[in-house]
Formats: C-alpha cells, structure tokens, sequence
C-alpha cells in the first residue's frame, strides 16, 4: 500500500520508471479481471490499454480513496460496462474465454475441474452483468464491498445484493445443469 | 448429483485459477507502455499554469514564536504595505531600469538576512536568519535555510520546495536525512484586499517590493567593488529608512539591496547574491528527494472546509499576535481592533470571518481575549470556530502563539476556552 502511493506519487512527479513498475505490478490481474468481465481477450487487451494510458495522463490529478489496484480494478470494470453498454461486446463464447490453467493439478483432478470449470464458465456467463462484475471484482480482483460501492456510486447494500443474488444464480445454474 | 458444495469458495478458486492463467504479451506490455509513457509526457507538457503563495502561508508555515511570527510581520509591513502606491520622484534611471528588471525576472534568486528573536520555552534569543530564496515562474518556488535559532539547529540546510502547478511540496533536512513529501491541494491563503479565500500560488512579492524600493529621491554614489565586481552604488530615502541598492553596469541588474534605518530602532536587511533571469536548472525544484534520504508522505485527511476555516482563523490570529506585540501583550478586546493597525480594512475583516460558503454572511469566528499572564501561549486559546451543536469534525481554535489546531475532542476544547 505504502509502496504504491510512492509509486503513484512518483509518476504524479512525472517518473516514468515509476509508470512501467505500476504497469508490471498489476497487468496480468488487470487483464485477468477485463477477460473475466468482457470474455474477449482481445477487448481485454485494448481496456487494459485505455486503462493504463488514462491513468497515465491523469495520474497528475488522481486523488485516491481507495488503494492503488482499487482504483485500476475499478478502472477496468467501468471500461468493460462502458463498452458493454456501448454493445461493442459480442456475444460471449465461452471458446474465445482463457483456457483454465489446471496443469499443476494430476490427470483426475485435471478432468474434473476442467469439467467444473467448464461448468461455472458456463453458468458465469448467465448471471446478470452486474452481479457478475460484483463476483468477479470481488472474489478474483479481491476488492472489498465498500470499495466496489464507492467506484460505480452505489450503496454497499446494493453492492452486497448483487453478489448475493449472482451466487444464487450461480447455485441454481450449477445445480441445473449437473441435473441435466 | 444435486451441487451442494460452498459456492462462494468454488467460484473465488474458479476465478483464481483463471487469473492465473492470463498473462500479458511482450508486445502488449511494449505498445502500452510505449502509449501511457506518451501520454504522462504530454500531459506534463500540457499541465496548467501555476498558482502563487502568498507571504502569510510563509509565516504561517514556519516554525515560529510569537516574536518571532510579529518580526515578520513587521518586516513584510515596512517593506510592503508602507511602499505601496508611492510615486517615484526624481528617479534615477539606472535605478528605475535596475527595478524594472526585477520586475521583468521569470527567474529570481537571493540569499535574504535579518535579524530576528525567538522564544524557546521561556527563553529569548536573537539570531541572524540567513535563507536562500528562488523561484522560477509559473510555479516553482525553494527555500533553503542557512541558518537557524539554537534550539532548532537541526534544521540548519532545510530545503523546501514547492511545486504549485501540482500542488505538492517537499521538504529535506540534511541532518536526519529525512524527507517530508505534503500534497498541497488544500492549502488557502487570504487574498489581502478582498479577504476571499483562494488556493496557495508562486510568492513574487518580494520581487514586487524591491520595486517598489523606487518611491523616493536617489541618489548616484558612483562605482565600486562589491565582491571583486565594479558596480554602481545607489541609494534612496524613505523616512528613516535608507535603501542602498549595487547595480551591475552592464546588465543594470541590483545584484544586492540593503535597508538601514537611521534610529538604529530596526536591524538592517539585506538581500545578497540577486539572480535575475539567470538559468536555473529544474533539478533545484525537483520534488525527487536526494538519495539516501527517508521520505514519508503527508496528506490533509480532515474535510476541506476546515482547512479554509484554519486559513481564515490563522491569518486574524496573526494580526492578533502583532496586535499583542503592540500593546504589552495584551490581545485585542474585539477584532475591530486589528482594523486600527491600518493592516486590514473593515470589509477584508468581515469578509475573513463569514463562512467559507457564505462569505457574505455573519461571523463564525469569535474572538477570545485570554489572561495570557504565565501561560505557555500555546495552550491559550485566542480564536475559534463558532458552533451550536459539537460538529462531527471538530472545532477549528487559534492560539495564542500564532498556531492553530482542529480540535475534535470537545472536553478538551470547552477546558481550553474555560
């Protein structure tokens, strides 16, 4: 936390070394959470893009409530619902999402959770987008409630029902498709 | 088979484990890079124009006692507020041209001395307080500190450096190898003629003042050597106060100024080694603490209108102390008192004392005219915010040593104001 406000008050100085080690710090989460969200690794890449050079150009005026990979998370998740809205996400196929790495797992683990993986793809892909952003924010970028609240300008409450009602989804879904 | 297992522990190893797997490409990471690189150099290039500080945020800002708060005051009074508006008379033209120059400088440098006491639990000295002064318009500003009172010889060397365009400073001190880094976005100064709050920008005045060092007859007292340079030596009266000024020939540049005062009542005041125009390179307003050194970082975490009300309480609370200075210590009976020092009209006092928000309203500063006999000044309360209800935040007071606290135990607040 300490280092990263030196870092971001570096790069307020102007310190471009201070830039690619903010860079290399968060970008692989960064772009985790934006192929998460979007299911499109190429759009992925291009909001990690706009993120990063946004808050390289703002950097100077950026006061920051939350923590540092906070802020950039929410970046993320604002520019994936940015162009969600805008339509300029296709339809998700679940063929173009990143392959679940499951490789230091042994051949019978590997298969099922390749197969549960395959599975919650699948049922992630039906929740709402707005629950799911609260899951994935929550659970893989490791945002706090009250965080997420704060970056999209809604109570926590509303926040804590998102994640609430998508794990519901989440639980009807996986149930119906193992009956299945 | 009915899923029964912790769905949240099943998705957030679901999530991990896909995280894991996504990794940036080498031509990735280069075109962002290469673009937010881009970016933060032309947003730099681009960043607005600066804004200015303001005398009082120096005094404000410095570590001083009441004497030592009221010396300055005093000085910035003799050497502005008596100048201003005064008509040159017979000026001389090398000394018009020498002022005018300083008016000119985008750049400016001097080493500044004069005499000033202190106080030190209980105890009083004098010293001769030698700072290196510069700043590089729009926004650049440092002060070093040569010298320093006894006690407070630690900050021998102190550099700090104000960056205005982006509202940061930076403060170094040699001799623990420590460093202050201050974000500055809430920092307020009083515009002296309206009262109007506004943010902290590029202090020229003392540039503004050696201008006006112009008012009054001058008078040519030819060449001579001043460090092993020829000059030409000119001098103008103001009252009791001489104003010797050394020119350099060539450029017509005041390379120093010096004030005197005939009844020996005021030490003298000189302004050394003045640079204008010279090249001063951006590494002496880098916000880059040197090497080697302990840096921490310090932000205003309280709101934003208990800053403007420190602002407004702290700028009275020092007419306050020179008030006292005046009368034998004794603080003014009402705040129309300071109106009398002929420091501040009426109008900039009731401006100065309105809400923030509403700086045509009632007062909601009250004064408090303490029994300061005995009493460690620090702890006497002379000004504070008015409330109805204890606020959230606390309670903005000034003391009477010139330094203000918010207060947000409302116990100690109501002991302090017994």
């Amino acid at each position: 936390m300490l280092e990263d406000k030196l870092l971001l008050l570096k790069v307020k100085r102007g310190s471009a070394d201070a830039l690619r080690r903010i860079y290399e710090k968060y970008k692989d989460d960064l772009l985790a959470l934006a192929v998460a969200l979007s299911y499109d690794r190429a759009i992925a890449e291009d909001v990690l893009h706009d993120v990063f050079v946004s808050f390289a150009e703002y950097a100077e005026k950026l006061q920051l409530r939350t923590s540092l990979k906070s802020y950039l998370s929410s970046c993320v998740a604002n520019h994936v619902r940015n162009l969600n809205r805008a339509n300029a996400l296709r339809t998700a196929q679940l063929s173009r999402a990143e392959a679940v790495s499951s490789d230091c797992d042994g051949p019978d683990r590997l298969a099922t959770s390749a197969e549960l993986s395959r599975r919650i793809d699948q049922a992630m892909e039906q929740v709402p987008y707005e629950q799911r952003e609260v899951i994935v924010l929550h659970l893989q970028g490791g945002m706090r409630f009250k965080a997420i609240a704060q970056s999209q300008g809604v109570s926590i409450n509303t926040i804590q029902s998102r994640y609430r009602y998508g794990l519901d989804k989440l639980r009807m879904l996986l149930n119906g498709t193992v009956e299945k | 088979m009915k899923y029964t297992g912790n769905i949240e522990s099943i998705v957030k190893n679901f999530c991990l484990r896909k995280k894991s797997a996504v990794k940036t490409s080498a031509e990735l990471d280069e075109r962002i890079v290469d673009d937010a690189l881009l970016a933060q150099r032309k947003s730099k290039t681009t960043q607005s124009a600066a804004m200015r500080p303001n005398i009082w945020r120096i005094i404000m800002r410095a570590r001083m006692t009441k004497y030592v708060t009221a010396a300055v005051i005093a000085l910035v009074i003799i050497i502005g507020i008596i100048e201003i508006g005064k008509p040159v008379g017979r000026a001389n033209v090398v000394f018009a041209a020498a002022m005018d120059s300083v008016k000119q400088a985008r750049t400016f440098s001097c080493t500044e001395a004069f005499d000033v006491t202190y106080e030190d639990g209980g105890k009083r000295g004098e010293y001769l307080l030698k700072q290196k002064l510069m700043f590089k318009e729009p926004d650049r500003e440092r002060r070093e500190q040569l010298t320093s009172a006894p006690p407070w010889s630690k900050d021998v060397g102190k550099v700090t450096i104000w960056h205005y365009g982006k509202r940061q400073r930076l403060e170094f001190r040699p001799f623990d190898k420590t460093a202050e880094f201050h974000d500055t976005s809430s920092d307020y100064v009083i515009d002296e003629k309206t009262g109007e709050l506004k943010l902290t920008q590029l202090n020229t005045r003392l540039r503004d003042h050696l201008l006006e060092l112009s008012a009054g007859a001058v008078e040519d007292l030819g060449r001579t050597e001043l460090n092993g340079q020829s000059v030409r030596m000119l001098q103008s009266r103001k009252g009791k106060r001489i104003t010797t000024v050394w020119v350099n020939p060539e450029t017509s540049y005041p390379v120093q100024i010096e004030h005197k005062w005939t009844d020996r009542s005021r030490s003298p005041m000189t302004f050394k080694s003045i640079q204008i125009d010279t090249e001063l390179d951006d590494d002496l307003f880098s916000l880059e603490p040197p090497d080697g050194y302990t840096l921490s970082v310090h932000e205003w975490g309280g709101p934003d209108y208990k800053k403007k009300m420190m602002t407004k309480i702290k700028y009275l609370g020092l007419w306050c102390v020179v008030y006292a200075n005046d009368n034998d210590d004794q603080f003014p009976d009402d705040l129309g008192d300071i109106v009398k020092l002929g420091v501040i009209t009426e109008d900039v006092l009731n401006k100065v004392l309105a809400a923030p928000d509403d700086p045509d309203g009632p007062p909601v500063i009250r004064n408090r005219k303490p029994n300061t006999a005995g009493k460690d000044w620090s702890t006497v309360v002379i000004l504070y915010e008015i409330y109805d209800q204890w606020p959230e935040d606390g309670v903005v007071a000034c003391f009477a040593d010139g330094h203000c606290e918010l207060i947000a135990n409302q116990k100690r607040f109501e002991e302090l104001i017994k």
